[in-house]
C-alpha cells in the first residue's frame, strides 16, 4: 500500500488531544516569525522550518508546508506549544530571547516519545546542491541484515538537494538537504514521519544511512539506476467490473447519503477517488483533484471522495474528514466509506477486486462504467513522474469528457 | 564520620543530577499509563487470534461484560461483526467496541494477536531508581557471525520478526559483559529498535523477575550507549494479560544493575 510507507504513529490520534492545559494566544506575539528548526536524532540533525504569523502556522521542509492545528502560550511560563492534532504530536519548547528548546513528542504503540528540537529566528539559507549526486540511485536497504530494495531520488534545485525515497510500496514524501563535498543530508518531517537520509558518494556507489524516528538507523549502499527494475512495480487495481455501473452510497460528512444515483452524477464523467485522512500520500493528490475539480466541472466532471478513516465512529471520522477538507479547500463531496483498511476497501466496493492502495483513483464514464482505475499516487516528491502522472489524469478527463 | 555522612547524601546527589530529559520522560511515560485508552493497565485480554474472537455473554474469559460482537479472521479479511453490521479491522491500529473499549489485533496474518483495551484498572505509578551515570556505558556492537532472524516477542508481548544485530560489549556494574542485541521492527512503522533483554541480580529483588528491556544509542560507526537508567520493563510487569518474552540466551549479568525501571509490587 502507497500510504503504509509512511503510516506510523496516526493510530495514536486516537488517545485524544496531546495538549490539554494550555490557553490559548494564537500564534504568541514572541513567537511570530522565521525559524530555523532542527530535531537531534541519534544520527544526526534533521533540519527544517517553522513559519509562524497571523495567517500562516506551519512547519516546512522545502516547499512542503503542514499546518499546525494550534500554536498557544502557557500561561505563567516561557513554554510554547506547537500542536499536531491530526498526529496527536506536539512541540513543546521553551522560549527565551530568539531561540526555542525543547522536544518534539509523539505516541506511538508502546507509550510516548520524543526527540530533542530546538530553534533560532532567521531563515535556512539555501544548501549546497551537489549535482554530482542528482539523479536515481538502486538502493539496497539493510544490505547485510535484511536486504530490500529502495530507489533514491535526488535533484539539484534552487533551494539545495531535494528528492525522495521509494519503495515497492511507494515513497516516503519530499526531502530536502545539503551537500557537502561528496556527502549529503536530507531530511522529511511532515509532523509525524521522523525521516532524514545521510550519505557519501565512494567511487560509483552511494553508502549511507537512512535514519527513522529517534534512533533507527538503516544503513544502505546504492549505484546508479540503469534503468533496469529494481523495485516491484506497486500493486495496480485492475480487476474492475466493467459489465455495468459503478455503484456506491454512503454518509456523507455534511449528512444524508451520497449515491451514485443521484442526479448531480448523472451523465457525468466521475472521479471516485479512495483517501483516508491519515494518508499522506492522499494529502499529495488532494490539491490535484480539487484543481481538476475546478478546471472541469463545467464540462461535466463531478468528483467524490470516498474516505476511509481510523475509528469507524461517524462523529469522530467525519469531523475529522471535515477538517481535511477545509484543509485543502475540497469543493467536492467527501463520503465515509469505511475504516482505513486494504481490505475495507474491496468489501465496500465489491465491483473492485484485488489489495487496494490509498489513494486508488477511479475514472468512470458518462454511462458510470470503470474505464481506468489508478494505484497510489505519485506525489510532488517525485518530480518528474509526478508532474507526467498528472498530465495523465488531465488527458484521462479530458478523453472520457469528449466521449458523447 | 564523614563517610556516612557523604554516603547519605549521594542518592540526593544523584538524583539532582537526573538529566532533565530524563525527568520528562519517565513524567510523560507515567502519565501515558495511567491515562491512556490503550495503556497497558488498561489491556484486559491480550490472546492469539486463531479463528475468531466472541465477545459478550457466552464470550471469551475476560470478554463477558462487552458489547457482543465477533472478530473473525476470514480468507482475506479480518472483520469486526456487531448488531450494528459488519466492518473490516486494521492491523496495528486501534477501533472502537462501543464507547468503552478498544481492540487491536497485532502482527501479520496467521499470527496475529488480539488485544482488548477497557477503562485504565488501578494503575501503579512506575518506580525507578536514582539516575546514576555510572549505569550507562559505551561499547562495540559486534556483528553476528551470520544473518539470523526469529519471531520474538517485543515488550508490549507482540511477537515480531527481529533480526540478530550482533553482541554489544561495554562493562557494566563492574563487570565486563556480552549482551545480544536483537532488532526488533515497529510494526507498521520504518522504525526499529536495536534492543537487549537481558536478567540481572536485582531481579526479584525490586525489578520485574522475567527481566528488562534496554534500547541501544547510536553513537556512530559501530559504537553504542547502552543506558541502563532506561531499562524498562515489559508490558506483562503491569498487567498479567501480557505474556513475558522468554530470557534470551547469555543475556544474564552477574551484578546487579540499580538503575532504570523497578518493579512496584516488590
Amino acid at each position: 500500500m502507497m500510504a503504509l510507507v509512511r503510516f506510523g504513529v496516526l493510530v495514536a490520534a486516537l488517545v485524544g488531544p496531546a495538549v490539554s492545559r494550555v490557553h490559548a494566544q494564537y500564534p504568541p506575539p514572541a513567537l511570530t516569525g522565521e525559524w530555523r528548526a532542527v530535531l537531534d536524532l541519534a544520527g544526526g540533525q534533521l533540519a527544517f522550518r517553522l513559519a509562524l504569523d497571523g495567517s500562516r502556522r506551519v512547519l516546512c521542509n522545502a516547499g512542503a508546508c503542514e499546518p499546525f492545528s494550534a500554536v498557544t502560550a502557557v500561561p505563567g511560563t516561557d513554554s510554547v506549544v506547537l500542536e499536531m492534532a491530526d498526529y496527536a504530536a506536539a512541540i513543546r519548547a521553551r522560549l527565551a530571547g530568539d531561540s526555542l528548546t525543547g522536544f518534539y513528542r509523539n505516541v506511538g504503540n508502546r507509550g510516548p516519545r520524543t526527540i530533542p528540537f530546538r530553534a533560532a529566528r532567521g531563515s535556512w539559507p539555501a544548501q549546497p546542491p551537489a549535482p554530482a549526486l542528482a539523479g536515481s540511485w538502486d538502493a539496497t536497504f539493510h544490505p547485510t541484515e535484511r536486504p530490500s530494495p529502495r530507489v533514491i531520488e535526488l535533484r539539484a534545485t534552487d533551494r539545495g538537494l531535494e528528492g525522495t525515497i521509494v519503495s515497492n510500496s511507494g515513497d516516503y514524501g519530499l526531502f530536502w538537504g545539503g551537500a557537502v563535498a561528496d556527502s549529503f543530508a536530507m531530511a522529511h518531517f511532515d509532523g509525524s514521519f521522523v525521516y532524514l537520509l545521510t550519505g557519501k558518494l565512494d567511487g560509483d556507489t552511494l553508502r549511507g544511512v537512512f535514519h527513522a524516528g529517534l534512533r533507527t538507523q538503516t544503513p544502505f549502499v546504492a549505484v546508479r539506476s540503469t534503468g533496469g527494475p529494481h523495485l516491484t512495480a506497486p500493486t495496480e487495481v485492475v480487476r474492475a467490473d466493467t459489465s455495468g455501473p459503478f455503484t456506491f452510497a454512503f454518509p456523507s460528512v455534511d449528512g444524508g447519503i451520497v449515491s451514485s444515483d443521484d442526479p448531480r452524477f448523472r451523465n457525468k464523467v466521475v472521479i471516485v477517488e479512495i483517501i483516508g485522512t491519515w494518508c499522506p500520500t492522499c494529502h499529495d493528490s488532494a490539491p490535484l483533484m480539487a484543481d481538476l475539480y475546478e478546471r472541469y466541472r463545467d464540462r461535466g466532471l463531478e468528483i467524490v471522495g470516498l474516505a476511509y478513516e481510523v475509528t469507524g465512529d461517524t462523529a469522530v471520522d467525519g469531523a475529522i474528514v471535515r477538517r481535511y477538507r477545509d484543509k485543502f479547500g475540497i469543493p467536492f463531496p467527501l463520503l465515509l466509506a469505511g475504516v482505513n483498511d486494504s481490505e475495507s476497501p474491496g468489501e465496500t466496493q465489491p465491483q473492485l477486486a484485488g489489495p487496494i492502495a490509498f489513494p486508488t483513483t477511479i475514472f468512470l464514464d458518462r454511462r458510470g462504467r470503470v474505464r481506468k482505475v489508478h494505484a497510489g499516487f505519485y506525489g510532488p516528491a517525485m518530480g518528474a513522474a509526478h508532474e507526467a502522472l498528472v498530465r495523465e489524469f488531465h488527458r484521462t478527463v479530458e478523453a472520457l469528457l469528449a466521449e458523447p | 564520620m564523614r563517610l556516612p555522612a557523604l554516603t547519605l547524601l549521594l542518592p540526593a546527589v544523584a538524583a539532582a543530577q537526573e538529566p532533565p530529559a530524563l525527568a520528562a520522560e519517565r513524567a510523560d511515560f507515567a502519565r501515558w499509563l495511567a491515562t491512556a485508552q490503550v495503556s497497558p493497565f488498561a489491556a484486559v485480554y491480550h490472546q492469539p487470534l486463531v479463528d475468531a474472537v466472541v465477545f459478550g455473554p457466552g464470550g471469551a474469559p475476560g470478554l463477558e461484560g462487552l458489547p457482543a460482537a465477533t472478530l473473525q479472521q476470514g480468507l482475506l479479511r479480518l472483520s469486526l461483526r456487531t448488531a450494528d453490521g459488519t466492518r473490516a479491522v486494521p492491523r496495528n491500529r486501534d477501533v472502537p467496541l462501543g464507547d468503552a473499549w478498544r481492540i487491536r489485533v497485532s502482527g501479520e496474518r496467521g499470527r496475529s494477536v488480539v488485544t482488548v483495551f477497557g477503562p485504565v484498572r488501578d494503575p501503579k505509578v512506575p518506580g525507578w531508581y536514582p539516575w546514576d551515570g555510572t549505569r550507562s556505558a559505551d561499547g562495540p556492537l559486534e556483528p553476528p557471525p551470520r544473518a539470523e532472524s526469529r519471531r520474538m516477542l517485543g515488550l508490549d508481548g507482540v511477537e515480531v520478526e527481529a533480526s540478530l544485530a550482533g553482541t554489544w560489549v561495554g562493562r557494566v556494574a563492574g563487570e565486563d559483559v556480552r549482551l545480544t542485541v536483537y532488532r526488533m521492527p515497529e510494526p507498521g512503522t520504518e522504525e526499529s529498535d536495536l534492543m537487549i533483554f537481558f536478567r540481572d541480580a536485582t531481579n526479584r529483588q525490586g525489578t520485574y523477575p522475567a527481566g528488562r528491556f534496554v534500547s541501544l544509542q547510536p553513537l556512530g560507526g559501530t559504537r553504542y550507549r547502552v543506558d541502563f537508567n532506561r531499562a524498562r520493563n515489559p508490558f506483562c510487569a503491569y498487567n498479567g494479560v501480557f505474556p513475558c518474552p522468554a530470557q534470551w540466551p547469555g543475556n544474564a549479568v552477574a551484578g546487579a544493575i540499580e538503575a532504570g525501571e523497578r518493579y512496584r509490587d516488590q
